[in-house]
């Protein structure tokens, strides 16, 4: 399909975009990358009125580090500038690998970490051109009144597949909100609203402009594996990043971090991680911690690809080999 | 990327005859177009006053149309016109005329075509299909294959058994089957009862599409005298044109069909009436202007044409030792809401259902049944990779089951040279033998194991080929030398235009660069069946090959009269005329032609082939078959059942390879869609509503996904085809997913028989296995056979 008609706003300050995003939320969208969004359009799962296109805005490509402040990353830096840079990709393995295992060399070229974090959730019944989805009643996200995968349910169950925000969880980043009363700093976790309907908790008027990752500890790595049908493209069936800080090469673990993607509405912190911090990594322990991923993960048959048993079955596995990866990346920095 | 054959297989008698064209591998015709960006295809075809056409679509599966309002539509402003299947009373088809051109009285399935709005630009028209309204009542749909095919059934086709059809074609009336067919040799009972074992097993495959990079497109005008013009990026340009001719019952001469020059891709899927009949619909109506339609991504997931899924349940019964008695193959295939090739499709599927295998008792039926799901046909191999994923998997099972090398238990079951095979007529089973052969040997098949959860497997294919048909062509010798080849077959990506300059090239004696291809128009270019089912290098090249030898025979005349000399010390070598024994003397074929005619110097060659069916042969259904051999190497993770394919080896018989690197290029094409069958790719289908129409949610494979392919071009020569040449590149994508299977048999120890072999699949296939351990005494991998038991699953 083509097209439908809009607007289109290009401001070039932070202020003049905000401004604009004032607009009541369907009303309005935010272009950057366009990756995702142009589809989203073609399709008819949105229809702004207006769109806002903040890639002029001065400033906000820069990927930065400094031992005290960490990492910032301007929110139009691109996945390719952000996995090509020396300093991301020595000290934040896990970002790096999130960021690469996203669409292709072309998407990433073209898409932004912004536009990563703030993508919409996906189901099957709504990633389809509204000719196709005429055939059924419109659902929640498409503002009607049913969901296709849960019956009767009075909410929205899309899932959220971003790759990149749960290697941002697990190196525990904050995002910067600009808004016309100010900026805040808050964690990422609290962009996600956990509501398939509208993911995120962006105000009208608001606008992520930057991501901030704390400096890491000299002895941490970390990994992220993605289950998907295809070596290349595709969405997450299922994502686990972990990162791990540990004392020594088989010693005491200083710090553990866990997240999951694309098994619920909003990526997953599995906080049981914390448990680990000042012990030993032992076969019970991670045990432990597959366990209790597993009860934070909650696939449903809204993709077309594998059982959501069988996603939910991986859980357990991927969940293992990215805390050895983990490990093995920790093991390096001791060489 | 290519991988070239280690070496190829060159046999004596072939080191005889060196030839000048044929045999090499010149740069394709269409590569550096291509490369560029400069070829033209559909996309590219634009018109002054063109109007968009844009398809409304049927959002039920099974209902009476009780009105349609376009009334609001029609007032959009840039919205030239709208037409609806009440204002079109003309119904189409292949061999069965079933298909209207727009949905009348009733839609048949999700996506159908109820009516086309044409108008100055995409935009308009798309905006005008919002505000078209029907009223439906809705009738009770089948979804289910099986539960289509039941007697009783509700009918989606009330009047099939009044269908205008083609003498083969066997509706059964009251009922959703549109064709039974049925081959049989033998006495089945008979050979059951002599059976020392007796296996059944059920093989299920999904639906594919075709995903050709260019969807289906279409420009028809049509002027105040009803005469049909249509540009299409149709396959086969005369069937296109009879099958409109018939449906709207005017004379052939009232329609010309021109191919675009350049076809992204056909697979079979580019051959019925698609965009065309809604082009042809909308012209019909608005005369005098062109009207374009070029699908979207989505309808051509939705509603252009798919592979038939299917239902295949095999009985074999063999002896202690093995050998096979009987085979008793029951085949269905969910041709969706319209016959389509349904027909021809479940015809080739049972020619190849029992396999290239001697069978003394066979017997199969092939039902091809109706559902309200979206429409299936022809696809590469169409009808070969269902029957081969059956086949061949039982093979294994059997093998495995007897204790028997699956390689061995092939080999000795093979069809003997010139023994009667499952059409009653003498099979040609050499290259066969050898493909199969060469898989083994270069996979170092009964070699040490492979490791861990690494395992081999191997499969057989044959498939039947279009007969009869026929192919003409034009061989043009221009005042200047150059050569223009006029035949009507179609460049799909398979590289007909460069096969058949090859060989007019060779058969007149000028140099390839002086020989042009023709695209394709009915107006201009002769007669052709179709360009499908591998047909074209056998048919069109013979007709070329008449043509040429035709051309060259009138040049070699004219220079006799010249020269005084008798035509046949004459012949013609790199564009020039020489006496044999006078090698000084020679003169170009240009000249030739002027000193005869002076400045209007021309030749025509003509060429027609259409192979005599043998007489007192009382069925007929192939001139050759198209024989081949895979072998694959796998690795299974038992922690998440994903299989990881190592290496595929792919051998199949190309009589003589005209183009040798274009034959290894059809096999890495067609492995790589094999694997995506046997792998990943499927059309998820919830009551008959596509699930996954774009190419983000279709798991067609990427690069990345495709392991390293060994193509192996075998060349046992045809007799009867241009240079032994025979049909080749279609079917390479056939024995892939069974090889697969089997290797996944050999790593872990598990039978997949639902494609595609889904991580999932495999993994709770695993459980089972272990459960099953653990429950009773550990079943060894291979059991001796010892007495006459029964094995049925």
């Amino acid at each position: 399909m083509k097209l439908p008609r809009f607007k289109y706003v290009e401001p070039r300050s932070i202020r003049k975009a905000c401004e604009f995003l004032q607009a009541p939320q369907d009303e309005v969208q935010i272009i950057a990358g366009g990756t995702d969004l142009i589809m989203a359009l073609k399709n008819r799962q949105k229809i702004p009125k207006l769109l806002v296109d903040i890639s002029g805005i001065p400033g906000l490509k820069e990927i930065k580090y400094s031992d005290k402040d960490g990492l910032r990353v301007g929110v139009l830096a691109t996945l390719r500038h952000l996995t090509a840079h020396p300093v991301v990709r020595e000290k934040y393995p896990v970002l790096v690998q999130a960021a690469l295992s996203v669409g292709t060399p072309q998407i990433r070229a073209m898409s932004t970490i912004g536009g990563n974090l703030c993508q919409d959730t996906c189901c099957m019944y709504f990633n389809r051109s509204a000719m196709v989805r005429q055939t059924l009643e419109p659902c929640h996200k498409l503002g009607g009144q049913v969901c296709h995968v849960v019956n009767a349910s009075e909410e929205c169950w899309a899932t959220y597949a971003g790759d990149v925000a749960p290697a941002l969880l697990v190196l525990r980043a904050r995002v910067k909100i600009a808004g016309l009363r100010g900026e805040k700093v808050v964690p990422l976790h609290e962009l996600f609203s956990c509501d398939g309907k509208r993911p995120h908790t962006l105000r009208p008027g608001q606008l992520v402009t930057e991501i901030q990752v704390p400096a890491p500890s000299p002895s941490s790595g970390g990994a992220y594996l993605k289950l998907r049908q295809r070596e290349t493209l595709d969405y997450p069936l299922l994502g686990v990043a972990v990162n791990l800080t540990m004392e020594g090469e088989d010693g005491i673990c200083k710090d553990a971090s866990l997240a999951l993607t694309a098994v619920d509405k909003a990526p997953v912190v599995v906080e049981e991680a914390n448990r680990l911090k000042g012990k030993k990594l032992t076969h019970e322990l991670m045990q432990d911690l597959t366990k209790a991923a597993i009860k934070r993960a909650h696939p449903i048959k809204d993709l077309c690809d594998l059982t959501a048993t069988y996603r939910r079955n991986m859980v357990n596995v991927y969940v293992e080999s990215a805390t050895q990866q983990a490990l093995q990346s920790v093991a390096k920095q001791f060489r | 990327m290519l991988v070239r054959a280690e070496k190829r297989l060159v046999r004596p008698d072939d080191r005889i005859e060196e030839y000048e064209s044929v045999g090499k591998s010149p740069p394709r015709t269409d590569a550096r177009d291509k490369v560029n960006g400069s070829a033209l295809y559909m996309e590219d075809m634009k018109f002054n006053g063109m109007l968009y056409g844009k398809v409304f679509r049927s959002k039920y599966a099974h209902a009476r149309i009780l009105s349609i309002d376009v009334s609001r539509a029609a007032k959009l402003p840039g919205v030239r016109g709208i037409v609806t299947g009440r204002d079109l009373p003309f119904v189409h088809g292949e061999s069965l005329i079933d298909e209207p051109f727009l949905a009348r009285d009733k839609v048949r399935y999700k996506g159908e075509a109820v009516a086309v709005v044409g108008a100055v630009d995409e935009e308009a028209a798309e905006e005008a299909l919002e505000l078209i309204s029907v009223e439906y009542e809705e009738l009770p749909p089948l979804f289910d294959l099986m539960e289509a095919a039941r007697p009783g059934a509700v009918l989606i086709h009330e009047g099939l058994e009044n269908y205008p059809h083609a003498p083969w074609v066997r509706p059964i009336k009251g009922t959703n089957i549109c064709n039974h067919f049925q081959v049989q040799r033998g006495n089945i009972e008979v050979g059951f009862a002599e059976s020392d074992h007796i296996f059944e097993d059920t093989f299920t495959t999904q639906m594919q599409q075709h995903c050709s990079l260019e969807p289906h497109g279409a420009i028809c005008l049509i002027n105040s005298d009803s005469a049909i013009t249509l540009w299409a990026n149709n396959d086969s340009p005369y069937r296109c044109r009879t099958e409109i001719a018939n449906a709207l019952k005017i004379p052939l001469t009232d329609v010309r069909v021109i191919t675009v020059p350049n076809i992204g891709g056909n697979f079979g899927g580019k051959g019925g009436l698609k965009a065309e009949a809604a082009a042809i619909a909308l012209a019909w109506k608005v005369r005098n202007r062109p009207i374009k339609i070029m699908y979207t991504r989505e309808e051509e997931f939705c509603s252009s044409l798919a592979r038939h899924p299917s239902v295949i349940q095999m009985k074999t019964g063999v002896e202690k030792d093995g050998t096979i008695l009987a085979r008793e193959v029951r085949i269905y295939l969910d041709t969706g809401a319209y016959a389509e090739k349904g027909s021809t499709v479940s015809r080739q599927c049972a020619l190849s259902a029992a396999g290239p295998y001697r069978a003394p008792n066979v017997k199969v039926d092939a039902y091809c049944v109706y559902t309200n799901r979206p429409v299936t046909g022809a696809m590469r191999g169409y009808g070969g990779p269902q029957a081969a994923w059956a086949c061949e998997s039982q093979m294994d099972i059997i093998a495995d089951k007897l204790g028997i090398d699956p390689l061995e238990f092939r080999l000795r079951h093979i069809y003997d040279e010139g023994e009667v095979d499952i059409t009653g007529n003498p099979f040609d089973s050499a290259g066969l033998k050898e493909c199969l052969k060469e898989v083994a040997s270069r996979m170092e098949w009964g070699s040490k194991p492979l490791g861990k959860d690494r395992g081999r497997g191997i499969a057989c294919m044959l498939r039947s080929v279009k007969t009869p048909s026929g192919s003409a062509a034009f061989v043009k010798v221009n005042e200047d030398g150059t050569v223009d080849v006029l035949s009507s077959t179609t460049e799909v990506g398979q590289g007909s235009s460069t096969v058949l300059r090859q060989i007019a090239a060779e058969e007149l004696g000028v140099p390839l660069e002086s020989v042009r291809k023709a695209a394709p128009d009915t107006a201009f270019t002769p007669f052709d069946t179709s360009t499908t089912s591998s047909r074209s290098t056998f048919y069109m090249g013979n007709a070329v090959k008449m043509a040429a030898a035709d051309a060259k025979e009138q040049i070699l005349r004219m220079a006799a009269q010249l020269w005084r000399a008798r035509p046949e010390h004459l012949k013609i070598k790199y564009g020039k005329v020489c006496i044999e024994g006078e090698p000084d003397k020679t003169v170009p074929v240009a000249k030739v032609l002027s000193q005869h005619c002076g400045p209007c110097g021309t030749v025509l060659g003509r060429g027609f082939y259409m192979p005599q069916i043998p007489e007192a042969v009382e069925s007929y259904y192939t001139v050759f078959w198209l024989l081949g051999a895979g072998g694959a190497e796998v690795e299974v993770n038992r922690k998440t059942g994903q299989v990881k394919v190592l290496k595929i080896w792919a051998a199949h018989d190309a009589g003589k390879a005209v183009h040798p690197v274009n034959c290894e290029a059809q096999i890495q094409g067609g492995v790589s869609m094999g694997l995506g069958f046997a792998l990943s790719e499927e059309i998820v289908l919830k009551e008959g509503d596509v699930m996954n129409p774009s190419f983000l949610s279709y798991k067609l494979p990427s690069a990345l996904d495709v392991p390293e392919i060994v193509p192996i071009v075998v060349e046992h020569p045809q007799a009867d085809g241009p240079y032994g040449a025979k049909g080749f590149g279609e079917v390479t994508n056939v024995p892939v997913p069974p090889a697969i299977a089997n290797a996944i048999y050999n790593a872990v120890g598990v039978r997949i028989k639902n494609l595609p072999i889904t991580p999932d699949k495999i993994l709770e296939a695993l459980k089972r296995k272990n459960r099953q351990r653990k429950d009773g005494p550990p079943v060894p991998h291979r059991p001796p056979v010892s007495s006459r038991g029964r094995y049925a699953r």
